[in-house]
């Protein structure tokens, strides 16, 4: 029972956190690692040989993203044993007898006795890299002696170092991005992040991953606070192949892909929809929008009307369309003008999570095009409603979507939300839960008309069309991305800041790298205020 | 080395730490007792174990499901000799195996998917089964890192293996077993002298290494961090907690004891013959486990293509699946189901076995978790559909238990990689192909 | 059920673009073949009034009484039957030998006596009038579905009342064995294509062509059954594509007699099906599936060696007598004489298609997407 009892706490104090923190606090965070960011460092500092696994804690998902939830989880009893375990395993890997010619930058005098040079040797460059950071000379030489230490208990050296090397795996330093502010020199009296958790804030938001060594060396040379120094690092990340797993990284969180892993249909009524489906619907959706964003460098608006995808074979069959593509594998596939599944929320990744297991949720639908789309929040639903004439998609009186609506909305409790959610993904009816095309629900042609802000239209392609027109589209991505990068939701009058975002953006034509880049070097990102100073005045800042 | 010696408590082991290895006692930490005080804080004393219990053929579809999902009242007609413990397990239905058109080996690929979450290409593809994972884990500081038994006599019956040439053969022979158990190289578990393993020893210290530097790294945070950080110190102390009981002299195995000497029985496929080599074993194996002698066993009651048979009778429950007609009042093939039931039956016997041994108000089988294994959903027409899947048992509180899963279309290795990270193995992913799953069941996870 | 409709709708489309050479006022639909297996009518009891034939191991008993073995020494070698199922179980080299004591009697069947075979006798089986006699047709069936008279599938008379081959009702409708066959097959060959042309189904001509796929089939997420929609190409080996003529009429497509080969290159399992004078009947389901029943001649030779060749370990586990079968075989072949012995070489029989929609592509075209040129969909 100790392992429920921490989950327990650790929810209640996630909860009182999310409370007690309100959305004002502006100082530097600590974030743990998300699993992607943790498998991603150990390829990084290791190669790709070291296998990182492990059931680490959930994350959790604050203001529209995990990223910003990762400022508000710890790491419960049952999550330590598997970090415990994951950096166990990888020491062991790192040092094996295959691997530490090439990781460990020396040889022990002896292969049984303590070797304090080169432990030293090889924790100081090795935890620069995990800490993000130059390890301090306690830290260090901690490692060095717990390395020997361990070293003469199990009379080898390379155990000793695997030792050392677990320590820094599992520590918080490690697990948790931890800022630091110091005083701004160029605005007296303010604050800023220290120039490595600047070097961390940018690789992080730019790649997903922590500083490289060019970066890190910009940090300790002070180039990186300057702004030409900035600049140049932006310009050498974004330029990097490495930016698509960034990007990937960010639209994923935005569009709640970690969902998709729990996303079942019912089989018997949907029998293509398989696991393989949903991992190559979520990879279609990235390789659409990295083909659109930064191949063709396109408008990030265009994203709601893109024609242009990827497909398999397997995916060709949940869309009914022929696909023969190399060895099952990828081909690029065009869809005709005005086609319904043109625009990547037309596609599965989209149309199947935001759904039930065996029928559509217009009102899942728009609400997720609210939250995810336009960053609008939409009220949930009051406790003690009835969702049987909704639920049941074999009552005769009510065939499609629509009626079964009209008839459980009549309530005025419900017709307000339903009034914001429903217009909009009325309009994506012609999609099963599975997001296949339909024309007919239980022999009734589907009726796709709706609605948005006003904009009224006929069908999915005119939502695509209203989507791509909406101020709040753009003005949305600039929101949660600045958000994302900084790691934090954004406070009240931060928004005279993603103003300003939001017409230089207009001004590179809704390009997303020029917006990265903004975001990037804009001293906005980089702006703290120390903990002391935020805790002194919470409520004032609250207001 | 200053910053290392100036520790206190921790000075103990760092003395132990190039030393050698002698008994220490440790001051007893408040954060063991549970909170009526009287006990060892739970699951910490007594290591988690596991076995997996492996039969032909499946179950009848329709005839084992409970009749409710979630928490349930009611086991399928094929399960009723499990009644005793329904509180004390899960039912796992509507999981499958994914084919994906490699060949479909019956009465191969279905056991596959379930012990290894993969479906091989070839026999000789196979993957490793879920217990020597497991074993390599939890099985490492025991005599034995794991003991397998075939009841029908045939030793390479086993379903345990490294990879699939390389299987790990079952014991056949009780009174073989019974030499091998509790013969010359027995070690009583509560004999006097107690070495601690210097690799725990190695590993609390690393922890103590980072623990250290607490004070350091919460200097720098804003309160609500502080709090927040505060839970991984205190996870992170609770982590040392454990490695502490593990250098200290383990309880008292109080519930071991050597059973006496067994009779040898005839390696037979008649189901009967089968059931008193399985009752052998089960008890042997209860006392091996009890004394902690391996923490890893795998029973193979009848193989894949079930070759059992009732005493004298001439067809096997194997060609009565395909062949016995479907009773059309019943609704389902009762030569079948009698095996089934029987299977069953033996299953039952085991997991008493198991709960007959009283661990302060505990029993072994509360520290176990039982994995059954099968080969098909429904053996009459290959499927593997809807596969049979019990886990029995809560890992020493590590899982919830009473509880029906129903994952219609879902890999059946999710039960697997639920399992294994239940047991502390750091996987996120299990399985190949459509069977590769990072879906952990949590609705069991305590 | 929804799925499937939707799934012919946009299928409308595509395969009017992918088929080469479909009229311009016909339109194509292609299908996958999801089941093929002998279809064996199932009529309760009255089928088989003597019974149902023996188990592998009461045949391998009577065997054994006929060698001369005592009878200890027969329960002896019996005891535990049939063991692991490796081989080494001491009634292996017995039945393999039980002709002559040497020879492999799979390979020659005639070296033991026909123990003779208990067959149908029942009124019904699915199938066609092959011989074209009609109702005056000799041993003819009646069709349970259509009502046809004459129906010739003697393959069916002989099998139907060995129990791995014996079909059930409902859901069981598919006999053990051809189930298991066919299911263990469809992973290992390249899928079977369906491709039917008419005027949208409407009463008048048609044409079916089948045809093999480069790949094997993928499987829903049920596993039972064939992934609706995926894409295959065809394989362009002429041994494997068949055209044939026919008509609907009342919704069901009837084809005109014609030899159909399906080649399935699968090791170990069964040949390659040739029918000669085949046809099918064929009907669109309402989910937009094609389910029908293929009748047609086969050499007798080719399906005992479908079963023999698996040797000991086939007629074991599925209780297949092979010297009984081989006896019946030739004592019940139908058609095509030997113009030497006069003995006929030829076999009717009947099989169950059921097929779901696909799209297919040339191989042309699937090589086309490998140097990155695409089939496009018609909006």
């Amino acid at each position: 029972m100790r392992i429920s009892v921490s989950v327990l706490s650790a929810a209640l104090l996630a909860a009182s956190v999310a409370a007690a923190a309100g959305d004002a606090y502006r100082g530097p965070l600590t974030l743990r690692l998300s699993t992607a960011q943790y498998r991603q460092i150990i390829g990084d500092v290791f190669g790709p040989t070291i296998k990182a696994g492990g059931r680490f804690e959930p994350d959790i998902r604050y203001k529209g993203l995990l990223q910003v939830g990762a400022g508000r989880v710890s790491v419960t009893a049952s999550g330590i044993e598997q970090y415990d375990a994951s950096a166990r395993k990888i020491a062991e890997q790192v040092v094996s007898k295959e691997n530490r010619d090439t990781l460990i930058p020396c040889k022990p005098q002896s292969a049984d006795a303590p070797d304090d040079a080169c432990a030293r040797a090889f924790f100081a460059a090795t935890g620069r890299l995990l800490y993000r950071r130059p390890l301090q000379a306690d830290e260090l030489d901690r490692r060095v002696a717990i390395a020997a230490a361990s070293t003469k208990t199990m009379k080898d050296f390379y155990t000793g170092l695997a030792t050392g090397l677990s320590t820094m795996l599992v520590a918080p330093n490690f697990l948790f991005r931890q800022e630091n502010a110091e005083p701004d020199p160029a605005h007296p009296g303010q604050y800023r992040l220290d120039v490595y958790s600047k070097a961390a804030k940018l690789s992080f938001f730019l790649w997903n991953a922590g500083p490289d060594a060019k970066l890190l060396a910009a940090a300790e040379s002070g180039e990186l606070n300057t702004p030409k120094g900035l600049a140049k690092q932006v310009d050498r990340l974004l330029a990097s192949p490495r930016l698509e797993a960034g990007v990937r990284a960010y639209f994923s969180d935005m569009f709640g892909f970690n969902e998709l892993a729990y996303l079942g249909k019912d089989a018997a009524l949907y029998p293509n929809f398989t696991v393989q489906v949903t991992a190559d619907a979520q990879e279609q959706t990235l390789r659409t929008l990295i083909d659109l964003l930064l191949n063709q460098k396109g408008d990030y608006r265009d994203l709601f009307t893109v024609r242009k995808t990827f497909l398999t074979p397997i995916l060709g069959s949940v869309y009914g369309v022929p696909v023969v593509a190399p060895d099952g594998g990828w081909t690029p596939y065009t869809y005709p003008e005005n086609d319904p599944h043109s625009g990547v929320t037309m596609q599965v990744s989209f149309l199947a999570l935001h759904s039930h297991p065996g029928r559509t949720s217009p009102t899942l639908r728009g609400k997720a095009l609210r939250e995810m789309v336009l960053c609008q929040r939409v009220p949930d639903p009051p406790g003690n409603v009835n969702f049987t004439v909704v639920q049941d998609t074999a009552n005769p009186l009510y065939k499609t979507a629509r009626e079964r609506l009209n008839a459980h909305a009549t309530e005025a409790m419900c017709t307000g939300c339903h009034k914001i959610t429903d217009p909009m993904g009325l309009a994506m009816e012609n999609f099963d839960t599975a997001g296949s095309f339909r024309q007919h629900e239980n022999g009734v042609a589907i009726d796709a008309r709706g609605e948005l802000d006003g904009v009224k239209f006929s069908d999915g392609p005119g939502l695509n069309r209203a989507l791509h027109d909406s101020p709040r589209t753009p003005a949305c991505l600039v929101e949660r991305l600045t958000a994302y990068a900084k790691g934090r939701a954004l406070v009240p009058d931060e928004s005279t800041v993603t103003k300003g975002f939001e017409l230089d953006f207009a001004a590179a034509k809704y390009r997303l790298p020029d917006l990265m880049r903004k975001i990037a070097t804009s001293d906005a990102l980089y702006a703290v205020t120390p903990p002391q100073v935020a805790n002194a005045l919470p409520t004032e800042i609250a207001k | 080395m200053s910053h290392v010696s100036d520790l206190g408590r921790r000075r103990v082991l760092q003395g132990m730490l190039g030393g050698s290895a002698v008994t220490v006692g440790l001051p007893f930490l408040n954060g063991f007792l549970n909170s009526h005080g009287t006990a060892l804080a739970d699951g910490a004393q007594l290591p988690v174990s596991f076995a997996t219990w492996f039969w032909g053929c499946g179950l009848n579809p329709g005839r084992w499901e409970p009749g409710q999902i979630g928490k349930f009242a009611d086991l399928g007609p094929e399960l009723k000799p499990l009644e005793a413990f329904k509180a004390k397990m899960n039912v796992y239905s509507g999981m499958k195996a994914f084919v994906d058109g490699k060949p479909f080996i019956t009465h191969f690929s279905g056991a596959q998917a379930i012990l290894t979450g993969s479906v091989p290409r070839a026999r000789e593809f196979a993957q490793p089964s879920i217990d020597t994972l497991i074993a390599d884990v939890i099985g490492t500081r025991t005599r034995f890192r794991s003991i397998e038994v075939a009841c029908e006599g045939i030793a390479t019956h086993s379903q345990s293996m490294r990879a699939g040439a390389l299987v790990n053969p079952g014991e056949i022979s009780p009174v073989a077993l019974y030499g091998r158990i509790f013969g010359t190289g027995f070690k009583d578990p509560n004999a006097a002298e107690f070495t601690p393993d210097p690799a725990v020893m190695v590993r609390k210290s690393a922890l103590s290494v980072v623990a250290e530097e607490r004070q350091a790294f919460m200097n720098k945070l804003g309160a609500e961090d502080k709090q927040r950080l505060d839970e991984y110190f205190t996870s992170l102390r609770q982590l040392e907690q454990q490695l502490a009981l593990e250098l200290e002299k383990p309880a008292p195995l109080e519930a071991c004891s050597v059973p006496g000497a067994v009779e040898e029985a005839r390696p037979s496929t008649e189901i009967e013959t089968a059931a008193i080599n399985h009752a052998l074993f089960a008890k042997l194996l209860t006392h091996a486990l009890a004394c902690g002698q391996t923490r890893v066993v795998n029973i193979v009651f009848g193989d894949a293509l079930s070759t059992l048979r009732k005493a004298g009778g001439t067809q096997t429950h194997h060609e009565y699946t395909h062949e016995e007609p479907v009773d059309p009042k019943l609704g389902y093939q009762p030569e079948v189901a009698w095996f089934c039931t029987e299977i069953m039956r033996n299953l039952g016997v085991f997991l008493a076995e198991l709960e007959r041994i009283k661990e302060g108000d505990r029993t072994l089988l509360d520290r176990m978790l039982v994995l059954t294994g099968t080969d098909h959903g429904y053996a009459k027409i290959h499927s593997v559909e809807n596969m049979p899947v019990m886990t029995i048992g809560n890992a020493g509180g590590r899982f919830k238990t009473g509880l029906h899963i129903s994952a219609k279309g879902d890999p059946v290795s999710r039960v697997g990689l639920t399992v294994q990270q239940a047991l502390g193995l750091p996987i996120s992913t299990w399985g190949n192909d459509s069977m590769q799953t990072t879906k952990t069941i949590t609705e069991i996870i305590a | 059920m929804r799925v499937f409709r939707q799934g012919l709708r946009v299928l409308v489309a595509a395969g009017a673009l992918l088929v080469a050479g479909a009229a311009a006022a016909a339109e194509s639909k292609s299908f996958v073949v999801n089941w093929f297996y002998m279809n064996n009518y199932y009529g309760g009891d009255v089928d088989c009034p003597e019974g149902l034939n023996p188990s592998s191991i009461d045949f391998y008993r009577r065997e054994m009484v006929r060698l001369g073995y005592p009878k200890a020494e027969i329960d002896k070698i019996l005891d535990g039957y049939p063991g692991a199922g490796d081989g080494r179980g001491p009634w292996v080299a017995i039945v393999v030998k039980r002709g002559n004591g040497k020879d492999d009697v799979y390979e020659n069947p005639t070296t033991a006596p026909d123990p003779g075979l208990k067959v149908v006798q029942g009124r019904y089986a699915y199938g066609f009038n092959l011989d074209g006699r009609g109702a005056a047709s000799p041993k003819g069936f009646e069709d349970p579905e259509t009502g046809e008279k004459g129906v010739n599938n003697e393959l069916y008379r002989l099998v139907g009342c060995i129990k791995s081959y014996r079909g059930g009702e409902g859901a069981a409708k598919r006999a053990a064995y051809p189930d298991y066959i066919w299911d263990v097959l469809r992973d290992r060959m390249p899928a079977w294509l369906v491709t039917v042309t008419s005027d949208n189904w409407k009463d008048g001509p048609a044409t079916v062509t089948f045809d093999r796929a480069l790949k094997t089939v993928v499987r829903d997420a049920s596993g039972a059954n064939v992934r609706l929609n995926m894409t295959y190409a065809i394989d362009p080996d002429p041994r494997g594509h068949n055209v044939v003529q026919g008509t609907i009429k009342n919704g069901v497509l009837t084809t005109d007699p014609a030899n159909i080969n399906f080649i399935a290159d699968a090791f170990g399992l069964t040949p390659d099906l040739h029918f000669t004078k085949a046809r099918v009947r064929l009907k669109m389901n309402a989910d937009g599936t094609l389910s029908g029943v293929l009748g047609g001649y086969q050499a007798w030779a080719a399906f005992y060696w479908g079963n023999a060749g698996r040797a000991w370990t086939g007629e074991y586990l599925h209780s297949q007598d092979a010297v009984a079968i081989y006896y019946a075989l030739k004592r019940m072949a139908d058609a095509n004489p030997d113009p030497k012995t006069g003995e006929n070489r030829d076999i009717s029989s009947a099989y169950a298609i059921e097929a779901i929609p696909a799209f297919t592509v040339s191989a042309d075209d699937a090589m086309k997407a490998r140097t990155g040129v695409r089939a496009s969909r018609v909006p």
